[in-house]
């Protein structure tokens, strides 16, 4: 063999041992799937994946991160959570997660369930509303999560502050879907003294909300909304109402003061919100996600917790219009979380 | 009547046979193979006439064909084949005509053509197979030979390339070993490749770079905003920029022609002449940030100048020109941010106020005694080492003539000077208008598309793209080592090492020398520049020392050599065929002792930049 030869085999065998190693190495990394219930463009979604980004920008450990949307906001037919739930499945199928985020309770609900059971992908569930049991993760060593608690704490002190220390008659409206119905559940299951709740209702279209902000919610002081996401026209009209339209619309004709639940009420129009802070669930569970690869294939899941923080929304002109001053503290914090609104 | 067949192997066979054809490789026949047609003619069918549209080439496959000059004379032709003027020339110069019945092959003039623009062997054996034919008698013209290149493999090759797939993998394991983390050993194996890919020569100074960048994204070792910084940064349009006013000046005449006007106007005393060639290489610097396309420029000066004087070979006066075009094209590198390509890239390394700071004309302000100093030891350098002999006058009457030849300038040399006046004005007036250099590059960029001074084959062409890839990929790869935190862990091995600095600025030129020059022993200057920098540059933050003056250092050093393979403008010198005409060892002597200045002026540079506030 003479050395022009030897030098091509040697060219080609660096180039294949190239490709090889560094193919080998990208095969080899830890894969995570982060799955979430809406779509990609959910204010919701778009938070809680700035968290994670966060945590991402800073890790260096070698991993490949994969996002799916599974668009369970709205217009929850049969068919549509069939192939959402389908599309989810092959992603999983060609992705081969080591681990798998679900976020919110429709992932959880639909599909990492079954993978719980299943074994192989470890589970973090994220933001789920209804306890863990409910998905049968009680006690699994495979899944570790975050799950979701209302701020019901920091809305009672928040009512208390607006109607300067009076208690409130409160009323509830919620959407009629997984996630509505597991807030809901939460509300009614809180200790609301001194507030007291004279009503809740949970409905899928917009006249129904619109029927019980003028009737049910009348006597109420306060009307606590809950998430709106993919409320329809209703009437047979299976179109989404904006949420700009829906917050303005409640926020122009309730008489109770509407306190905004859903992370978006603020911004959408209302006056006030007092939220679960989505940025900060991205930034736990991406943590815990890089942390529990870390320590190995066999290591034990970590503590199942929950999100302390909580963000608050204010539209100062929807407030002012109905004689309510919150105080600097509130300003301030509505502020740092970019919640602030003229 | 004319027949036509299909195309089948022999044909192949018969091309490939044919000596016009032999030197042709086969990718190329194979384009012409579509293009082939087989025709039977009967006896005394004519194939063409005299003065016809030499729109074929024709291979006789089978019968005799007579060829009939103008003269009436009738030839047989040896090769078996008629009508070469499809390939050279627009007309049959004789007529052709069927003696039996024959088969022939004729491949059409456009087909040729390509071969010909491929493969020029064709149309020189074609211009003297027709010499041979019309003169009567064989002409054999030399065959042109080209530049012997080795294609042997050799044994440093060979060590390289084993090298390079045992290297990286022991350095990784090695790494692992030492506690790094996985994503810090194989960064750094994949680093440990790209040295050895440079010092062994085994690819093009460009490609190692592109290779770690693309490693370290394939395996996801950094994401694509960091790895592609440089693409998106404001040094990808300052280099493109200022290549393009480089190209545009070099190929519209203006260097050329300033330089002649210069050598015209000047007295003629030797002096003033090596002043003319330094001078011309000064002022192309700030836009043409490669000594190579600098010295390109000037050595046809350097040729015409020496012949002109009759400067003898070998001699002082010969050798002291050569020294000043060696110096104009290498002595301003450092001085300016544009001037060398590495400090355009380096500039990224700074602080973002530094970069702010330095970037414009501040950077020549701050190294302004280092150039004064270095033009003055040059030309004591050059006066007291050459004894320059009897020369004669400077030939002005050619030197007009040439001048006139160009005639007045051409739009394209007017829109170049234009752009390298802007350029100029604009990055010395950037305190008022706030405009980053990068932007005005842009816009000369603009003005020379806009205007045609730079049509897109020019920039395609013209432009240094590898230079630009190499550049931008050794961003990625500072700032890929950034991103693993390596530089810091880079700063903690090297503060062992340049401990002895303790923060005097004395002691770290000297470190930044004996860095630059241990890793130039290996890494030409563009890549050793950037690696040295990368090394001192953790060391001159963390000992209080101006950041910038690291990256003049490592500019101003890396243009240190003692050994030709070390400077590639000086083997351009050598390759130019010009070995001959200066005094090699006399010049050597002049390089050491333009090493040492550049050693000299480091320290004599201290005061003023303790006066400045850069210290």
């Amino acid at each position: 063999m003479n050395r022009t030869t030897l030098k091509k085999m040697l060219i080609g065998f660096f180039l294949a041992a190239f490709i090889l190693l560094l193919g080998l190495f990208n095969a080899g990394k830890p894969r995570i799937l982060v799955l979430h219930s809406y779509s990609y463009d959910f204010p919701w979604s778009q938070r809680v994946n700035t968290g994670m980004k966060n945590i991402l920008k800073k890790n260096r450990n070698p991993v490949s991160v994969k996002f799916h949307y599974l668009g369970l906001e709205s217009n929850l037919d049969a068919n549509r959570i069939r192939n959402a739930v389908n599309e989810a499945q092959r992603a999983i199928a060609l992705q081969k997660p080591d681990l798998v985020i679900a976020v919110d309770d429709e992932s959880n609900q639909h599909i990492a369930r079954n993978y719980a059971v299943k074994g192989g992908a470890k589970i973090i569930f994220v933001a789920t509303l209804l306890p863990p049991a409910t998905y049968g993760y009680a006690g699994n060593g495979n899944v570790a999560g975050i799950e979701e608690r209302l701020p019901l704490d920091a809305v009672r002190d928040a009512i208390l502050t607006a109607r300067k220390g009076k208690n409130a008659r409160i009323a509830v409206l919620s959407m009629d879907d997984v996630t509505g119905r597991a807030e809901l559940a939460q509300v009614n299951s809180y200790a609301w003294a001194p507030h007291r709740l004279i009503a809740t209702r949970g409905a899928n279209s917009f006249p129904e909300w619109q029927q019980f902000i003028k009737q049910e919610a009348d006597l109420a002081d306060v009307l606590l909304i809950l998430s709106y996401g993919g409320l329809v026209r209703g009437n047979g009209d299976i179109r989404e109402v904006p949420s700009g339209e829906i917050a303005t619309w409640i926020e122009k004709n309730a008489k109770p003061l509407p306190l905004g639940i859903c992370s978006t009420f603020a911004e959408d129009g209302g006056g006030l919100s007092i939220t679960p802070a989505p940025v900060d669930f991205g930034e736990k569970s991406m943590s815990m996600a890089l942390e529990w690869i870390a320590a190995g294939k066999d290591s034990a899941p970590p503590t199942v917790t929950s999100s302390p923080h909580f963000m608050v929304g204010i539209r100062k002109s929807a407030l002012e219009a109905r004689g309510i001053t919150m105080p600097a503290i509130y300003i301030e914090a509505a502020r740092v979380s970019d919640a602030l609104f003229q | 009547m004319e027949k036509f067949l299909s195309i089948t192997s022999p044909i192949l066979s018969r091309i490939k046979s044919d000596p016009l054809f032999s030197a042709v490789s086969n990718s190329l026949l194979s384009r012409l193979l579509g293009t082939v047609e087989e025709i039977s003619l009967v006896s005394g069918a004519t194939l063409y006439r005299h003065g016809d549209s030499a729109d074929y080439l024709y291979l006789i496959c089978t019968g005799t064909t007579e060829l009939i000059t103008p003269s009436g004379r009738s030839i047989i032709p040896e090769e078996q084949r008629c009508g070469e003027e499809a390939i050279v020339m627009s007309g049959y110069a004789c007529s052709a005509i069927a003696r039996t019945p024959v088969q022939v092959m004729r491949i059409p003039r456009g087909a040729l053509a390509e071969i010909a623009k491929a493969a020029p062997e064709v149309a020189s054996g074609a211009t003297q197979s027709l010499l041979s034919l019309l003169g009567g008698e064989t002409i054999s013209l030399p065959a042109k030979t080209k530049a012997a290149k080795s294609t042997t493999a050799s044994l440093t090759e060979i060590i390289g390339w084993l090298l390079l797939i045992a290297m990286p993998p022991v350095l990784f394991f090695l790494c692992k070993s030492r506690g790094f983390t996985t994503q810090g050993s194989i960064f750094t194996a994949i680093l440990a490749a790209t040295v050895l890919l440079w010092v062994f020569t085994l690819v093009d100074e460009f490609i190692p770079p592109i290779i770690a960048v693309v490693a370290a994204l394939f395996i996801g070792l950094a994401p694509a905003p960091v790895a592609l910084a440089g693409f998106s940064s404001p040094g990808m349009m300052t280099l493109i920029g200022v290549f393009a006013l480089s190209a545009s000046i070099g190929s519209s005449g203006l260097s050329y022609r300033f330089m002649l006007w210069l050598l015209y106007k000047l007295p003629d005393r030797p002096v003033y002449q090596q002043s003319a060639l330094l001078a011309g290489g000064y002022l192309l610097s700030p836009i043409t940030p490669s000594g190579n396309s600098r010295l390109s420029l000037l050595l046809p000066l350097y040729r015409d100048m020496r012949e002109g004087l009759r400067l003898p070979k070998g001699g002082g006066g010969a050798t002291a020109l050569m020294a000043a075009t060696f110096s104009g094209a290498m002595l301003f590198s450092p001085m300016l941010s544009t001037s060398k390509s590495s400090n355009i890239t380096a500039v990224n390394l700074l602080p973002q106020q530094i970069q702010e700071q330095f970037l414009g004309l501040y950077w020549l302000v701050a190294a302004l005694v280092a150039a004064i100093g270095l033009t003055l030891l040059h030309l004591a350098a050059s006066r007291w080492m050459f004894t320059i002999e009897h020369q004669e006058p400077l030939p002005k009457d050619r030197i007009k003539i040439q001048l006139e030849l160009l005639g007045p300038t051409t739009g394209t040399e007017r829109i170049a000077l234009a752009g390298f006046s802007f350029f100029l004005l604009a990055s010395a007036t950037i305190s008022w208008h706030h405009v980053q250099p990068a932007w005005i590059a842009g816009c000369v960029l603009i003005g020379l598309l806009v205007s045609g001074a730079l049509g897109k084959k020019a920039f395609r062409d013209q432009l240094d793209w590898p230079m630009v890839f190499f550049l931008l990929g050794m961003d990625g790869i500072t700032r890929i080592l950034e991103h693993l935190e390596l530089n810091t862990v880079l700063a903690k091995a090297m503060t062992g090492y340049f401990s002895f600095v303790n923060g005097r600025i004395e002691l770290f030129i000297l470190a930044a020398l004996i860095t630059t020059l241990l890793v130039r022993l290996a890494l030409p200057v563009t890549s050793g520049m950037l690696v040295s920098s990368i090394i001192l540059m953790p060391v001159a933050i963390a000992q209080g020392i101006n950041p910038w003056i690291c990256i003049f250092l490592t500019a101003l050093f890396s243009d240190i050599w003692f050994k030709p393979y070390q400077s590639s403008v000086y083997t351009q010198v050598l390759s130019q065929g010009l070995a001959s005409s200066f005094d090699i060892p006399g010049f050597m002597r002049y390089n050491q002792a333009m090493n040492l200045a550049r050693v000299v002026i480091a320290y004599i540079s201290i005061p003023y930049w303790k006066w400045l506030g850069l210290l």
